[in-house]
């Protein structure tokens, strides 16, 4: 045996199959380069080849190979001056050479013996911007990008701090979701989000964990495509951010921006017409300040770089109601603004604060270590006010005016990483490894602090859901005279005059439930880079690496239980419980919900990026990874594995002077799942309950509301809900006790990835592209239905076990024109335009629709019977997406500068579908082909920004100005009410939601195909339509202004 | 061989051993559920009643099955109920024989109570067990209840003695299925009992028909019935004579059916 582990660990090393990591974002980047003789042309060995820069620990030396090829390997983004020096040959210098992460720049000189006078000299050195390296697309934002680019819109993210994902918005091909971004067509949980090489994801959604300050990068590069296998586990793009270090120099800032609401222009409400309701959001301020600095502990061994930044943002939400005053009329609903008496105002804000502390070590010259630690903890909500999440701008549901909504949620994030980079071999075996833990940990509590199992408090207080049904609806006057919502005495009056007039779709009466879910993601990377010649250059990588994760969440229900009055809310409720059938009708009551889920991923790769003859660059490699899942009981639950995924890609530089590049590469891509869909379905979140009549003493409106809830609940007056069927429970019901059954030949979720394109470097430090990207889905993992929601699986949707299911498609094609002039004569310039299409029927890991956030186990696939109308235009389908960003530096003298900055981005509409309901969940249902509504209008906005710049004694330099956003107050439709009906439908044969007809109208019998059919086949009535479908859900925020000072020293 | 090849070898064992490919996990007995809703059981007689018992036969009624298992434990148990008790059940009910706590006490006890397989076995069979049993015993699972006379009902003691109860469960089909076999007695106040002895076969959910095209199941796009879509072809509309409306049924014994599945 022993005798065996060693052949193995030979063959290994031999072949040349083991090491390394992936996704190491760190001091990848490289100069390559030749070095010739200026006269003979031939190439010049044995040359110096020296890299420095401010943002670079030391100084990096190589030396020419006897081809004249130099290559300079694990380099921090920065601003270089390359040296070269060889005995009998003057010495060149090249200073200024911005290499930006992840970039392989081809620096080639000619050098002049020193025998030639100067006049006869041509020393040619190239200051190029074509990453000849790769085939990768994307864009890479400096230190010079964060500070002079506006980044952060305030319709991007709500609260105060400049994320530095935020970053992602300017690259081609990229627009925002519900949750961050979506790149290339994709959702973004589907994203891979680093800081300094470590995933900073959410382990349980996918989303993005970590909101750290883009006050701290370095730089930040988003990868649309083109990945080489050191990249895996995403099928979106790759977002990541390299945060700065300490050197010899002490380095700092100190920094502050605020948008007041005074800045602001006036909001605009947003008004349901179908309930009544109507709210407006105003943005009050927000705000970040903080500092950052970075220096030696001991000059060339030890250096700190340390950050704080608080950040803030608070926000009004009023809301109102409204008075029928059609007389019934439904095809022409008219409304009266009951805003004076109904008004009212809730408070919403965000408190948070990114850090970080980083300590970096340098034992030999050919040695780092390096040991972080960062974060974004936040607070939002309480004391009144309504919490506004890190993640997404959640407004309250349902309405504004149930207090009960209202809590504080705490958002917490840190991260620890220790990294190593070292070199031997004369630096032709390189070394990076890195250990990291991500953690988070997301706390809701109601809004009077109450905790879980509270006797008192509206943790301890159950909650009932009241929703307006068409025989029973919930009158504004009643609301208002049991005191939970104000409404004038002139008002009631008239609402009580004219019954059914005013009325509440959804109030919430009763407490709020506290949560609490942590989250952990403990990674490991070594990834090992050769460097051999053979035909032409190889840089060989291969690495290894190993995640775990963990998920303790815990959810709870208020005072134990959530009822719903679904008749009227004097007829009957249904209790719903967390908790679990022991037997029959032994309905166990947990006091909460557990769960524990676990998951391990592991993977390797190996790489060649092969310079053929240093003419054509080949890139070829593999990777392998594997996913294991386990529930709470810490059992195998779910195997995703065998994800092989092979990439292939070629680089040509056709004027070998590294200004250009024509480059294809193919790759597929594997989906690191969640494990949110653990937590759903392995088993479920365990809930049951049972059907009450309500007895008249079962009165919500009391005062004393816990007692009215005890009444409603009393043992006998539960319902025998069986309906006549022998079931062994006739009085509880439960669902999700057991985990679901997975089909033994599931195949991991992959997507198949093309790009092609060409770059030419038009004029010095610009670069004119045009590329090509296609995507589309291999396999899909979803939970499906074969017997219309009785019994669910997870499978591969028209594979396997799945196979009567209609396959996951998802086409995304686009084209790119891309220029980009880097930062240099004081001018800077980045525009595209994408022309792309996405069509299929499948979103990604949430569905827009409905922003349903449950990764691989969405409701897209889950019932046969809705499989029509799938297919079509995806909401994330963006025709033309144009982004233009200019900068200039307009300086007045040795101390003075100004800065101007320009922006446009502008995005065609999107898509819109008509939905209706199946099994009382809305967004189910596509009863016209999807996408099939009329398109969103453009999307356009234009940012600029000034700044003045002052240099200071000591070379410090203080800058003050400040941002418009949306200069021309552009106040587009962002989003539609996308729900054509709320009852339980079946799809139609219409073609576009305008052809579907109703029972009203003539010929609209269940045989015609453009005829709205309930789940009996019977037309509905137009009375079922929504009256709000089709009208504003929001709209694109006002013009504001921001303003900002920074000293940097 | 030093410290260093035990180290490196180790390393690279673990590597290759991660490669290897691991089965996705069988999963539990499943078992297809929900209120309002049951299985529909076609018997077949092996020993019919006859004469004055005739009409007193099982024929074909809708079971509930339903399963327990506790969070952490691998242990599940099994419930079910017949048709037959259901109705004397509804009946008692409607007259309003019982007060709601009664009521409630006496549903539990019309209720056969069985432990029921962990996991399925190579043939995707789980067993209803015996509480305490193995499987190389005989699976006999005895129940008798007396209900009283109410409505159309006589006072009338029912008895079933289970037999081999079988449920298959499968990702393509978690318990959609049910075959077993039943010795089944009933005794009417004043009459003589009547027994007789049935295999019989039970599949997910109940669906009313009228004919053997309602029984085809839904598939992409098309509406129809929410059995499962696998089991098409091997469908019927189960009528009783004299009756317009039945259950869908399946035409293959559940094993067949089963291997088709899993081929």
């Amino acid at each position: 045996m022993h005798q065996t582990l060693f052949s193995w660990a030979r063959w290994g090393l031999l072949t040349g199959v083991v090491v390394a990591g992936i996704s190491w974002a760190q001091s990848s980047s490289v100069f390559v380069g030749t070095v010739r003789d200026a006269l003979s042309k031939q190439p010049v060995s044995e040359v110096i080849v020296i890299a420095t820069a401010p943002e670079k620990l030391g100084e990096e030396i190589v030396l020419t190979d006897n081809t004249g090829s130099y290559r300079i390997s694990q380099l921090p983004p920065g601003a270089y001056q390359l040296r070269f020096e060889k005995e009998g040959y003057r010495s060149f210098e090249r200073e200024g050479v911005l290499l930006d992460s992840n970039k392989t720049l081809r620096v080639n000189i000619e050098m002049a013996p020193s025998e030639i006078d100067a006049e006869e000299e041509v020393v040619v050195g190239q200051t190029p911007v074509v990453d000849v390296g790769s085939a990768a697309v994307g864009m890479v934002a400096n230190e010079a990008f964060l500070r002079k680019m506006p980044l952060t819109r305030p319709d991007y993210r709500p609260t105060g701090t400049t994320g530095f994902d935020a970053v992602a918005q300017s690259a081609p091909g990229v627009q925002g979701d519900t949750y961050g971004f979506s790149i290339v067509g994709t959702t973004s949980p589907e994203n891979a989000v680093f800081v300094d090489g470590l995933s900073v994801s959410n382990p349980g959604t996918g989303v993005l964990g970590t909101h750290l300050s883009a006050e701290f990068m370095q730089d930040v590069s988003v990868i649309t495509g083109g990945f080489m296998p050191e990249y895996g586990r995403t099928t979106g793009g790759i977002i990541s951010g390299t945060t700065k270090s300490g050197s010899n120099e002490f380095r700092g800032s100190v920094f502050a921006v605020f948008a007041p609401g005074a800045l602001t222009g006036a909001a605009k409400s947003v008004d349901d017409v179908a309930a009544q309701y109507s709210s407006l959001y105003e943005r009050q301020y927000s705000g970040e300040f903080g500092f950052d600095l970075g220096g030696p502990i001991i000059k060339d061994k030890l250096w700190f770089y340390v950050g704080f930044a608080p950040s803030m943002f608070k926000s009004k939400i009023s809301s109102w109601y409204s008075q029928r005053i059609d007389g019934g009329d439904s095809e022409n609903p008219t409304y009266q603004r009951l805003e004076s008496s109904t008004r009212n105002q809730l408070r919403a804000d965000n408190r948070g604060y990114s850090y970080i502390a980083k300590l970096s070590y340098q034992p030999a010259s050919n040695h780092h270590l390096s040991l972080e630690i960062f974060g974004a903890p936040s607070e939002a909500g309480g004391g009144g006010r309504w919490p506004v999440a890190m993640g997404n701008e959640s407004l309250p549901s349902g309405n504004a005016q149930d207090s009960t909504t209202l809590g504080r949620l705490q958002e917490d994030s840190m991260d620890l990483l220790l990294k190593y980079a070292g070199s031997f071999w004369k630096k032709r075996f390189l070394v990076d490894a890195h250990i990291g833990w991500h953690h988070q940990r997301d706390r809701f509590s109601p809004d009077d602090g109450s905790q879980l199992g509270a006797a008192s408090g509206m943790a301890s207080m159950p909650k009932v859901w009241v929703y307006s049904t068409e025989d029973r609806k919930i009158e504004m006057a009643d609301l208002a005279d049991w005191g939970y919502i104000s409404l004038s005495e002139a008002d009631k009056a008239r609402c009580r005059a004219y019954p059914g007039t005013c009325i509440v779709d959804l109030f919430g009466f009763g407490g709020r439930s506290p949560s609490d879910t942590k989250l952990d993601r403990i990674s490991a990377k070594a990834m090992g880079t050769l460097l051999f010649q053979g035909a032409g250059h190889h840089v060989v990588k291969a690495g290894v690496n190993a995640e775990f994760l963990l998920m303790d969440s815990i959810v709870s229900m208020p005072g134990g239980r959530e009822l719903y009055g679904d008749q009227d809310y004097v007829g009957y409720y249904t209790d719903y419980r967390y908790g679990v059938l022991l037997g029959p009708d032994a309905f166990h009551e947990d006091a909460y919900s557990r769960s524990q889920p676990k998951g391990i991923t592991y993977g390797a790769f190996v790489q060649d990026s092969w310079s053929i003859f240093d003419k054509v660059t080949l890139n070829v490699g593999v990777r392998w990874d594997q996913q294991q899942l386990y529930g709470s009981d810490s059992k195998l639950a779910l195997v995703v594995g065998n994800q092989w995924s092979p990439r292939a890609g070629v680089v040509y530089d056709f004027m070998q002077n590294g200004k250009s590049k024509i480059f294809a590469n193919y790759a597929r891509l594997y989906e690191t799942v969640p494990l949110g869909l653990v937590e759903s379905s392995f088993p479920g979140r365990r809930q049951g309950g049972y059907y009450y009549y309500s007895p008249a003493d079962c009165d919500f409106a009391s005062e004393d509301v816990r007692a009215a809830f005890g009444n409603c609940v009393r043992a006998e007056n539960r319902m025998n809900a069986s309906g006549g069927a022998p079931n062994p429970s006739q009085y509880a019901f439960a669902f999700n006790g057991q985990s679901v059954l997975v089909d033994p030949q599931l195949k991991p979720q992959s997507t198949d990835e093309i790009v092609a394109g060409v770059e030419y470097e038009v004029f010095e430090n610009a670069s004119l592209g045009f590329s090509y990207t296609r995507r589309y889905m291999n396999h899909v993992i979803e939970d499906m239905s074969r017997d219309n929601g009785y019994t669910y699986f997870i499978g591969n949707p028209g594979f396997g076990i799945a196979k009567e299911f209609p396959k996951a498609v998802r086409n995304y094609n686009a084209f790119t024109l891309n220029f980009r002039k880097v930062f240099s004569g004081l001018w800077f310039m980045q525009a595209s335009y994408t022309y792309s299409t996405l069509k299929g029927n499948y979103s990604g890991l949430f569905k827009p629709e409905t922003e349903q956030l449950n990764p691989n186990a969405t409701s897209d696939f889950d019932f046969l019977v809705l499989s029509s109308n799938r297919s079509g235009y995806l909401p994330l389908d963006i025709r033309h997406n144009i982004r233009a960003q200019v900068s200039k530096e307009f300086e007045f003298s040795s101390k003075m500068s100004l800065g101007l900055s320009l922006s446009y981005f502008g995005l065609s509409g999107a898509p819109t579908s008509a939905y209706g309901s199946y099994n009382n969940v809305w967004g189910q249902v596509l009863i016209a082909p999807r996408g099939s509504g009329s398109r969103l209008p453009w999307y356009s906005t234009i940012n600029t920004g000034v700044k003045f710049n002052v240099r200071l004694a000591g070379g410090s330099v203080l800058s003050v100005g400040g941002t418009i956003f949306n200069l021309f107050n552009f106040r587009a439709t962002t989003l539609v009410d996308e729900q054509f009906t709320y009852q339980n439908v079946l799809p139609s044969g219409a073609k576009t939601p305008e052809d579907i007809c109703f029972r009203e109208d003539p010929g609209c019998t269940p045989d015609n195909p453009n005829a709205l059919r309930g789940t009996d086949g019977e037309v509905l009535s137009r009375s079922a339509k929504n009256k709000n479908f089709g009208r504003a859900r929001s709209y694109q925020s006002p013009i504001s202004a921001r303003l900002e000072a920074r000293i940097t020293f | 061989m030093n410290t260093r090849h035990w180290v490196c070898g180790l390393f690279l064992g673990c590597l290759l051993g991660v490669f290897a490919c691991v089965d996705q996990p069988q999963g539990y007995c499943q078992m297809a559920q929900q209120q309002g809703e049951a299985h529909f059981a076609v018997y077949k007689a092996k020993v019919e009643m006859e004469g004055v018992c005739e009409a007193k036969r099982l024929t074909a009624e809708r079971i509930g099955f339903e399963t327990y298992q506790l969070p952490m434990q691998d242990k599940i148990s099994i419930a079910w109920r017949t048709e037959t008790l259901q109705q004397h059940f509804d009946e008692a009910m409607l007259e309003g024989l019982w007060s709601p706590e009664e009521e409630q006490e006496v549903s539990l006890t019309l209720n056969v109570l069985a432990d029921y397989s962990s996991k399925p076995d190579e043939e995707n069979r789980c067993y209803a067990l015996n509480n305490g049993s193995n499987l190389a015993e005989p699976q006999l699972i005895e129940f008798s209840k007396t209900l009283e006379a109410v409505g159309s009902f006589p006072a009338t003691t029912y008895q079933y003695q289970w037999r081999n109860v079988v449920v298959y469960s499968m990702p393509a089909s978690s318990g959609q299925l049910v075959e077993g076999e039943v010795t089944y007695t009933i005794q009417e106040e004043g009459a003589e009992a009547c027994t007789g002895e049935y295999s019989f076969v039970a599949l997910w959910p109940a669906y009313v028909c009228e004919s053997d095209a309602d029984c085809t199941p839904s598939v992409r796009g098309q509406e129809g019935s929410p059995i499962n879509p696998d089991f098409a072809g091997y469908l019927k509309c189960y009528l009783q004579e004299g009756e317009e409306e039945g259950y869908c049924t399946v035409t293959l014994p559940p094993k067949e059916l089963i291997e088709k599945l899993a081929k």
